[in-house]
């Protein structure tokens, strides 16, 4: 068997049946507030960007002055075409990105109806508190819990460099844990959730703060932290599309180690451990 | 009964019951009514940045060097109104800004009593909720000193600022905040940037400046402050003319 990963348990078996807890109730449900606030983060982040889709880098920005990435609207052409530039690079974007006649086209259900930045505001702000909300908690709940050093931090030996390029190998062949080892996370997987717990997440929420006047009124280092408030910004988008790498790659995890299985545990919290049960 | 609890339940009793206490202390000091969740959040914002800014820290300021010349703008350019432009052509000889509502002595300037007033000058970042920034060079009248000399009355809260432009809806655009925000040391009715009259399509001829709140705070072409003890008989009652048409949220130090 391929068995991926050094398993404590000798008795390990191909086809084991049974399932066991995988997901404290802490991790599902901070898991799906989690799920759905990035979701709203980033449809109604997208919508703000689209009233001013340049992104600058240092203190100040306006449409004048030089971007390092902007969407460029032609508006002679019915619909109007829409071109992302990053430095020297151009791309079409018509459908994906920007906005007509100054109105957010990423609705969902109708909704936000109209012109609504505001509301389009007042829901980033919603999720964003129901995130850091949420993210707070589940710090508390991994250190607390114990599951943070049992389950979370990597082992010694799992950080030698054989044992990564291993890990990695398993992962460009879309080799599968099975038996007893999928009850541990592997070391991509553990790496992963500690640099978006500890990294990723601090680094987007300070960004976003860095971008509230009455924040940076108390916290004026926040500034220096990430070279003005335009570069603020920018880096946002860069972590929120770091962010939305990860919840890419994990999506497609989660297909490719049983879509069923992990979802049901992600809502029930067991994980079955027969193999090719998904 | 002899139930024990875990510690973790106790500890989730007791971070349940903060944040209960929090969102009910800070809804309850929402000027608006609460009609969604945004309004809550929004109110959850507004309680904790309070917090942080108890002592009324200033803003950074800049240097003429940073100075953005031909600064950008959103909103009303050029108001619409036969009676702004009638002033306008007039020098704003006929302005009078009036300070109102709740106060022991009514105040009414000319653009020239208003500059021989105590006179304010800072250099800093002007933020639109869209996204652009650009630093200017205000000088005006720090709105602490013209609240001190119209003398705010004890159940007096909130800063109304009612303009001269009438919007694409046929209302006026107004905008409030509240005492302890018209009180920070930063908190100017401009006349001046970067050294000239106030251009018209920057707020002419007096505009606020509220350094710790973004953009369509910064009421343009202001005629009346009007002192207040709440916001909902005004306009549609959600504190300012973006908030009442666009469910914009009220408190915006975010």
């Amino acid at each position: 068997m391929n068995d991926q990963h050094d398993t404590t348990s000798p008795s390990a078996a191909p086809g084991q049946q049974g399932s066991y807890l995988r997901f404290p109730l802490a991790t599902r449900v901070l898991h799906w507030v989690a799920a759905i606030s990035v979701f709203v983060l980033l449809w109604s982040g997208m919508m703000v960007f689209n009233i001013h889709p340049r992104l600058y880098w240092g203190e100040v920005g306006y449409f004048g002055a030089p971007a390092v990435a902007e969407l460029v609207g032609d508006t002679a052409t019915e619909p109007p075409q829409i071109q992302l530039r990053v430095g020297s690079l151009s791309m079409d974007v018509t459908g994906i990105m920007g906005r007509i006649n100054r109105q957010p086209y990423i609705r969902i259900f109708g909704y936000p109806e109209g012109f609504a930045f505001g509301e389009n505001r007042a829901l980033h702000f919603t999720a964003a508190w129901a995130l850091v909300l949420a993210w707070l908690y589940y710090l508390y709940h991994l250190i607390d819990s114990g599951r943070l050093r049992d389950v979370w931090l990597p082992r010694k030996h799992e950080l030698r460099p054989g044992h990564i390029g291993r890990d990695i190998v398993n992962h460009l062949k879309f080799r599968r844990a099975k038996g007893e080892a999928v009850k541990q996370y592997n070391i991509l997987q553990k790496l992963s959730y500690l640099g978006v717990m500890f990294v990723l997440m601090p680094l987007i929420i300070l960004t976003g703060l860095t971008m509230s006047n009455s924040v940076t009124t108390a916290w004026p280092f926040l500034f220096d932290l990430f070279g003005g408030r335009q570069s603020a910004r920018t880096l946002h988008f860069v972590f929120m599309s770091l962010l939305m790498l990860f919840v890419l790659i994990h999506v497609v995890q989660v297909f490719v180690a049983g879509f069923v299985n992990h979802i049901r545990a992600m809502i029930t919290g067991r994980l079955k451990l027969s193999e090719g049960n998904n | 009964m002899s139930r024990k609890f875990t510690r973790r339940q106790i500890v989730n009793g007791v971070l349940l019951g903060g944040a209960a206490t929090g969102i009910a202390l800070a809804t309850r000091r929402y000027p608006g009514e609460i009609k969604s969740i945004h309004d809550i959040t929004d109110a959850m914002s507004y309680g904790l940045h309070d917090l942080m800014l108890s002592g009324q820290p200033r803003v950074r300021e800049f240097t003429r060097n940073d100075l953005v010349l031909d600064f950008p703008t959103s909103g009303v350019t050029a108001p619409r109104d036969e009676r702004y432009q009638l002033m306008r052509e007039n020098g704003f000889a006929d302005y009078r800004l009036s300070v109102e509502g709740l106060v022991d002595n009514p105040l009414s300037f000319t653009l020239v009593e208003l500059r021989a007033l105590p006179a304010q000058s800072q250099i800093t970042m002007h933020t639109c909720d869209e996204g652009w920034s650009a630093i200017g060079e205000w000088k005006g009248v720090p709105m602490a000193y013209l609240l001190s000399q119209a003398g705010v009355q004890e159940r007096a809260r909130y800063v109304v600022f009612h303009c001269m432009d009438t919007q694409f809806n046929d209302k006026p655009y107004y905008e409030s905040i509240d005492l302890f925000a018209a009180s920070h040391p930063q908190t100017l009715l401009a006349y001046d940037l970067n050294g000239e009259p106030m251009p018209q399509k920057n707020g002419a001829p007096l505009r606020l400046r509220i350094e710790t709140q973004i953009g369509y705070k910064h009421a343009k072409f202001v005629e009346r402050v009007e002192v207040v003890d709440s916001l909902l008989t005004i306009g549609d009652g959600r504190g300012g003319w973006w908030e009442d048409y666009d469910n914009a949220i009220w408190y915006a130090g975010q």
